[in-house]
């Protein structure tokens, strides 16, 4: 036999338990008295500090990457200055080649 | 950041279920004992206990869908439906798998008593409580509140009722069938 009022009364504190877990467990109501976990705590901690230091590091690398390059040029132009020159100046002088004589040392005692 | 709504409700839906299971095993004892004598007819209790386990069943529905569209934790349609295959907690949620397997064999097999005979739907019927076990045991391994207060007075709470609530059905009945010894047993009426 089917009782209406049962199921009815059954339906209600279904939803009734339902909304009331859901509000429960959404809102948090414990959140601001349980203490936090401290390997979370310790775990974002690291995190950020590790950000830090990328950040640190990637700025060093750069600068001195600018430098690296700025010095690169330089000696770039240098010896291209050199070639320059080089090519200006005409010809290299020809080199002689002299045959020595054997050397010969005699000594007395 | 993920949107926590589906892990909200999977949670929700969880302890839901978890609690119709539970008013709907205490509706099942209360047929036989009746503890509220004639206030309650046991035709009113046995049709209340069968519409609570259909609920329980919908929010054991709700538990399993919802969680896996969440991103929470990846428990994929294997996790769901075969004990073991999840990779979160596995023994706690294969638990679960069991008890909803079980309760969704016992509350279909409802319009099929007759056909399956009193007497083996009733021995069905004492898995019953190796349900409400497995419910237990996920619900504090797995559940993510389980740590909070006010869950463990629930499920405290449902322990103690099962338990209180079973001892009184079985007194009630063996101070029963001491009256009724003179009827013989295949004559006797089944009531589970």
């Amino acid at each position: 036999m089917t009782s209406h009022v049962g199921r009815l009364y059954a339906l209600a504190l279904a939803l009734l338990v339902f909304f009331l877990t859901w509000a429960v467990v959404a809102a948090h109501p414990w959140a601001t008295s349980a203490k936090a976990d401290p390997r979370i705590a310790a775990l974002a901690a690291r995190e950020q500090r590790i950000r830090h230091e990328s950040v640190a590091v990637r700025r060093i690398v750069n600068r001195r990457w600018a430098v690296y390059r700025k010095q690169l040029h330089a000696r770039q132009a240098q010896i291209a200055a050199a070639k320059q020159a080089q090519l200006a100046s005409g010809p290299a002088p020809s080199v002689r080649v002299v045959t020595l004589p054997p050397l010969t040392i005699t000594r007395t005692s | 950041m993920k949107d926590p709504t589906f892990w909200i409700l999977a949670r929700a839906s969880g302890i839901t279920a978890y609690v119709l299971l539970t008013l709907s095993v205490l509706a099942g004892l209360t047929v036989k004992s009746r503890p509220f004598g004639r206030a309650v007819r046991a035709a009113t209790a046995t049709d209340t206990h069968r519409f609570l386990s259909w609920l329980a069943l919908g929010a054991l529905a709700i538990h399993g869908v919802t969680l896996m569209l969440d991103r929470t934790i990846h428990i994929g349609l294997g996790g769901l439906l075969v004990p073991g295959l999840s990779g979160y907690r596995p023994i706690a949620t294969a638990l679960g798998v069991l008890a909803s397997e079980l309760a969704a064999i016992i509350i279909v097999s409802f319009p099929f008593r007759k056909r399956i005979g009193a007497r083996t739907w009733r021995r069905l019927h004492w898995a019953t409580y190796a349900i409400f076990a497995f419910a237990t045991a996920h619900g504090l391994a797995a559940g993510t509140d389980s740590t909070h207060r006010w869950a463990m007075a629930l499920y405290l709470g449902a322990v103690f009722a099962v338990a209180v609530a079973t001892a009184w059905r079985v007194l009630t009945v063996t101070t029963k069938s001491k009256g009724d010894d003179r009827v013989p047993n295949r004559d006797r009426p089944v009531t589970v």
